[in-house]
């Protein structure tokens, strides 16, 4: 069974409209996690982290907080 | 008391965990069934939520909410392999928890925005809160805006997200404050009023670094006539919505821009 990918579970856990896109995610994830306990577990704690996270300043500070450094693009 | 049938239970269950790939038609119609009334109620008694057509925006939180969390909240809620929960009294308990909880995130972000709206009001000029930040992350945000004012995206979408986050860092708001900030403040205004607030915001955080060239692009864009005639920046804000509604739409164009700006930065991990 191909397990889902970070994407797909970030995708999934932070889909805030009910576009055909995410729904489409929605679909194949829930019926994936309905029969992979290891997925759905990765998506309880993602969900739950996701969560707790809603609250925070959007954008600018996720990217800050990623545990990277920028380089900056060169300008054209 | 239970407002949706047997037949429409069976069927909601088939979709959730027979069908490939999974479907939420009943299970959305359930919900509406079920808590429609009940919300309505709500905003009407809540005072943070009256008045405010808050409605639609609950209910489709409380959608969202129900697809993302049937198998992890309900269907598989146990978690023992093979057994998936079918009962419907804890089906109808479940989903009304759930609706009970966006109920109150929201009523308390709605409160949490008119203080805020009122510390707003009440200030005299703009202060930046953000002016104890380190050279590192004031060129990263930096950094940020100036990839996302560049981002082959609509004006409007790009104007959000700039104005979004500027509002972050003026005023110390929160995700969901600042999108229902900008539903509630800026609706009836025009683009070219948002680009003139933007601008202001930004001549008081001289390190955000804006290029001439961008901030031509952008006024490009909003001098562009639409259809008839009418130059972008002349229609209001509001406009843009469309049917997703505000909240929804400002959300989705701000992780537009977002996803933009990761694929465009480059990362390396600390040593």
């Amino acid at each position: 069974m191909n397990h889902l990918t970070d994407d797909e579970i970030t995708g999934f856990v932070s889909f805030d409209t009910l576009g055909n896109e995410s729904m489409e995610l929605a679909s194949r994830v829930n019926y994936h996690i309905l029969r992979c306990e290891e997925c759905r577990e990765r998506v309880r704690i993602s969900q739950k982290l996701y969560d707790e996270a809603a609250f925070e300043p959007a954008g600018i500070t996720e990217w800050l907080s990623s545990g990277g450094k920028a380089e900056k693009m060169n300008e054209r | 008391m239970r407002s949706f049938t047997d037949e429409e239970y069976e069927l909601m269950i088939y979709e959730l965990t027979e069908k490939e790939p999974a479907s939420f038609d009943m299970l959305c119609a359930i919900a509406y069934k079920s808590l429609h009334n009940v919300v309505i109620r709500w905003c009407s008694e809540d005072p943070a939520l009256c008045g405010r057509q808050l409605d639609g925006d609950i209910m489709q939180e409380i959608a969202i909410r129900l697809i993302k969390t049937c198998v992890t909240g309900f269907l598989k809620r146990d978690d023992r392999d093979g057994v998936i929960n079918r009962d419907p009294v804890q089906f109808n308990a479940w989903m009304f928890k759930v609706a009970v909880n966006i109920k109150r995130d929201t009523a308390n972000a709605q409160r949490a925005m008119d203080i805020r709206t009122k510390q707003i009001d009440e200030r005299h000029g703009v202060v930046s809160l953000y002016d104890d930040l380190d050279e590192d992350r004031k060129e990263k945000i930096s950094t940020a805006f100036q990839i996302a004012a560049g981002a082959n995206k609509k004006v409007h979408i790009l104007l959000t997200w700039l104005l979004q986050s500027l509002l972050i860092l003026e005023y110390d708001l929160k995700k969901k404050e600042a999108t229902h900030f900008m539903v509630d403040s800026f609706g009836d205004k025009t683009l070219f009023e948002l680009w003139k607030l933007i601008q202001a915001y930004l001549s008081d955080l001289p390190w955000i670094e804006l290029s001439r060239e961008r901030r031509d692009c952008l006024i490009k864009k909003l001098e562009k006539p639409q259809t008839g005639g009418i130059q972008t920046g002349k229609i209001l804000y509001k406009d843009f919505f469309m049917k997703k509604g505000g909240t929804a739409a400002i959300s989705d164009w701000v992780n537009r821009v977002n996803s933009f700006i990761n694929s465009r930065v480059k990362y390396e991990p600390f040593n």
